[in-house]
């Protein structure tokens, strides 16, 4: 499935100042790791060292959080979006 | 805790920031703010304290260094923290659960955070001119709201900043709206470019509306922009004396003379409710005497003075800020009179005296009927009858 990750802007600079990356995945886990290989070092700023999501990282499948739906094992559908929202926000 | 204790918890956190522990760190808590400077870090992190109190503390570390304060996760929540001083103990709080709103996209495509940020029952934007808190002068960042993500545009559209709000009205709670005008060179402020989207805002939804700009020479824009929609304006002064303003606003300062500042202030008294004009004034620039008797003079005028405190520029948290640290204790009784006079001269009745991202009272910013059949009552008063 051809989907795209939305990288927020405090780590565009592991992406060249890329915001959006296109990748082939069929969940949100393996656009993850597709996202890594790609970009070595962002999985480790959005998960810890066992794989999880850390806390305060919000991942969106649509317009849906992916806590309330299959975590990383959500499934991802050709043409979707995965945003990646900080959970905390300052101003 | 009662409301003074709030207060004053509030300000002692603004004064001296918030350390953060090294498991919030590890849960990746500073993926936005803390471990980066540049995206704002010395902004400060939105808090909600006992009493439903929003506060903006600094997190970032060179500043918060010294704190007594350090937060602590409460448990697997997202939004439960503890706030422990180092002497004084625990206290609850609560982070605000905005990124669903930060998420949620408009019609065009856009995320709503990138067009507007929400602080308490307030969404902030700068539809006209998202970078110019930038352009206009550094250190006024934190007065204003910075985008939180590198923007594109030069400017949102009225569709777009209606569609943010409704958004915000959804996701967020929102119930007020502040628009920055941010304009500096421009003779009405930019307040003419404001009026469509004060106007399709006041269509849309039943909102109160504020705006900061700089004032306009000539008068008649401002009552332009009132008979608009807008309900409150702020020209922040940044110091009652010039040159201590001009050394953290120094662009402005060149092209807008504080006399303009005050003169504007005075006529937008002449056209706004009492207590609907107001100034940020920065608290550690000048002395404290001095702020006391400038709080005074604005109050006599009609003006309503908010304090902030000074807060280190994004990317400098290791630098001393320009101002001086302010002790808590002198700030409060100052924060105090200033509530006394403002209550003995009748400015207390509107309920939007600016957008509250200060240190000027806890009051839960939340208009009701009354108060959107008052503003749409007197603006027909004051503007719409035709033999006026």
């Amino acid at each position: 499935m051809a989907v795209s990750i939305r990288i927020p802007s405090v780590l565009r600079t592991l992406t060249n100042g890329k915001e959006t990356i296109e990748l082939s995945a069929g969940s949100v886990d393996e656009a993850l790791q597709k996202l890594e290989a790609a970009h070595p070092g962002i999985k480790a700023r959005l998960c810890d060292e066992n794989g999880k999501l850390r806390r305060f990282v919000n991942v969106f499948v649509g317009e849906e959080d992916i806590r309330f739906l299959d975590g990383q094992a959500t499934a991802v559908k050709d043409g979707e979006l995965i945003d990646i929202v900080p959970a905390i926000a300052g101003g | 805790m009662d409301v003074t204790a709030t207060a004053a918890l509030r300000l002692d956190l603004t004064n001296q920031g918030i350390r953060l522990s090294d498991d919030l760190l590890a849960a990746g808590f500073g993926l936005d703010l803390a471990t980066d400077g540049r995206s704002g870090a010395a902004e400060g992190l939105d808090l909600i304290l006992p009493n439903a109190c929003w506060a903006n503390v600094s997190v970032a570390p060179g500043y918060a260094r010294t704190s007594p304060y350090t937060l602590i996760s409460a448990g697997d929540d997202h939004s439960d923290f503890i706030l422990r001083h180092r002497t004084a103990g625990d206290v609850a709080v609560r982070l605000p659960d905005t990124a669903r709103f930060r998420h949620a996209r408009i019609p065009s495509g856009i995320s709503c955070g990138d067009i507007g940020a929400i602080h308490g029952p307030w969404l902030v934007t700068s539809p006209i001119a998202p970078n110019a808190s930038l352009a206009l002068d550094r250190p006024r960042r934190f007065l204003g709201l910075p985008p939180q993500r590198p923007l594109t545009k030069s400017r949102w559209s009225v569709d777009e900043v209606v569609a943010c709000a409704e958004a915000a009205w959804i996701h967020g709670g929102v119930r007020l709206i502040h628009l920055e005008a941010g304009h500096l060179l421009a003779d009405d402020g930019g307040l003419a470019e404001l009026a469509p989207y004060i106007i399709a805002l006041k269509r849309a939804l039943p909102t109160l509306i504020s705006v900061s700009s700089l004032p306009p020479t000539e008068a008649s824009d401002i009552l332009a922009l009132y008979a608009a929609g807008c309900d409150a304006i702020a020209y922040h002064l940044l110091a009652w004396d010039a040159a201590a303003a001009a050394r953290v606003a120094p662009v402005r300062s060149r092209f807008v003379s504080h006399e303009r500042l005050l003169t504007g202030l005075t006529a937008a008294t002449a056209c706004f409710p009492r207590g609907a004009v107001s100034t940020d004034l920065l608290v550690g620039l000048e002395p404290l005497a001095d702020l006391d008797l400038a709080i005074n003079h604005l109050i006599g005028a009609g003006i309503v003075p908010n304090l902030a405190v000074f807060r280190p520029l994004p990317g400098a948290e290791d630098d001393a800020p320009t101002g001086d640290l302010v002790a808590t204790e002198p700030l409060l009784a100052l924060m105090e009179r200033r509530r006394t006079r403002i209550h003995a001269a009748g400015l207390w009745h509107s309920r939007v005296r600016g957008f509250p991202r200060v240190l000027a009272g806890v009051d839960p910013y939340a208009p009701g009927l009354a108060d959107r059949w008052y503003a749409g009552t007197r603006r027909w008063l004051r503007i719409d009858r035709p033999e006026d």
